[in-house]
């Protein structure tokens, strides 16, 4: 049972390895299951095992995605130093985007397009803002505060994405580095984390270099 | 009568991209025909040719007046008054974001396939940031190494974001509030007016 398990598993990684190429190369309207499974060594009928149809699969692409990225931040939190936690989450988060942004890209244009397709996105947005949300709960410093941390969350996980684009899609000439440090800065902010460890946000900005 | 054959002619065009406009709505614009344009418009299919091209032409000419009206929008964005006033001006552009939903929509796209609406999304983003990043300047706060432009671009991602996406987190009063706090918490401007509203709006 556990080889029939592994061998499954091979399988299903292998479809939605091609699937990303197949996507990539000719564009989602343009690629079919047939060349798929001609990407991925694999017969039709297997497709269908593991796969409802093209929607599916590239559904599936982009949870395996964004389930990769949300183990990479969640290592990264260190309660005693939420600002520079939140600083490394940044930087991974942008380093992610830019190693896959031509899925991102791909994403895009798909759900841009398709119709159909468009839930997809907006289940992502919010999958990713629940997450962003549950580590702003969960935070030391922010117990007196009006802000409700759903709407938080979505505001800030929406200035990130949108900043990735910017940055690996849209050819925004900054430095990711400078990049990563105002968006933490705003995030640290707005959900009231000392921008350094000894201080709170005051009429006058202070952040450590 | 050269007056008069003006305004008809104004009207018409006019007509035909509200048309345009309707018919995309209801099937995007891959199955949108020129046909389909011009009947909703109630002018005979060759009239629409008297003005535009083609479908693209007049998807171009609809987008390049609503890039204008935003674009006018933003430039009058101010957020350096008292916390109900920005709240307010929030409100006014979150709510004009949902009324043209429709071409926001269009603007994603064709952004995706054609040069020039990928162009004017990049300026608007731009002329977002820009006001942003003076509005910035104008509050006056030392920002002790920070750079005020980049400011500027980011709370402009924050908010053009909700436009591109027309995915609120709660409701228009809510995420006006919300987005205003989160402007003054960043500036370390003075925020009392959110507790003294926290009875004024639902939470959760």
């Amino acid at each position: 049972m556990a080889v029939a398990a592994d061998r499954s598993a091979r399988t299903r990684a292998a479809l939605l390895a091609a699937a990303q190429t197949v996507f990539a190369a000719k564009g989602y309207g343009d690629a079919n299951v047939d060349d798929i499974v001609a990407a991925a060594g694999r017969a039709r009928g297997t497709f269908y095992l593991h796969f409802e149809n093209k929607a599916a699969i590239f559904a599936a692409l982009l949870d395996d995605v964004s389930a990769e990225m949300a183990d990479q931040a969640r290592s990264i939190w260190q309660a005693d130093r939420p600002f520079e936690s939140v600083l490394a989450s940044i930087r991974t988060y942008l380093d992610d985007f830019a190693a896959k942004r031509s899925l991102w890209r791909l994403f895009d244009e798909v759900t841009a397009t398709d119709r159909e397709l468009r839930p997809l996105r907006d289940r992502w947005v919010d999958t990713f803002a629940a997450r962003v949300q549950r580590g702003i709960e969960t935070a030391p410093d922010g117990t007196d505060d009006p802000l409700e941390p759903k709407v938080s969350a979505h505001l800030l996980a929406g200035m990130l994405d949108e900043a990735s684009r910017q940055l690996y899609l849209e050819g925004w000439a900054r430095d990711p580095d400078e990049v990563a440090v105002h968006l933490a800065t705003v995030w640290a902010r707005t959900v009231g984390y000392a921008a350094d460890s000894e201080s709170r946000p005051t009429g006058r900005a202070r952040e450590p270099r | 009568m050269a007056r008069r054959q003006r305004q008809r002619t104004e009207r018409s065009r006019l007509c035909l991209l509200d048309a345009a406009r309707a018919v995309y709505g209801t099937k995007g614009y891959q199955s949108v025909s020129v046909a389909e344009i011009a009947k909703r418009a109630g002018r005979a299919h060759g009239t629409f040719y008297l003005y535009f091209d083609n479908k693209q032409d007049v998807y171009t000419a609809l987008l390049a007046g609503f890039g204008d009206q935003t674009a006018a929008r933003f430039a009058d964005l101010t957020l350096t008054a008292d916390p109900s006033v920005a709240v307010a001006e929030l409100r006014t552009l979150l709510t004009a974001f949902a009324r043209d939903r429709d071409l926001w929509e269009l603007l994603e796209e064709l952004a995706a396939h054609d040069e020039s609406a990928a162009r004017l999304r990049s300026d608007l983003r731009a002329a977002l940031s820009r006001r942003l990043a003076d509005n910035v300047r104008l509050t006056g706060v030392d920002l002790a190494g920070l750079d005020q432009h980049l400011l500027g671009e980011l709370f402009a991602a924050m908010i053009f974001r909700l436009a591109r996406l027309g995915h609120l987190p709660d409701t228009i009063d809510v995420t006006a509030a919300h987005l205003s706090s989160t402007w003054r918490r960043v500036l370390g401007l003075p925020n009392d007016e959110l507790d003294s509203r926290r009875t004024d709006f639902v939470i959760g």
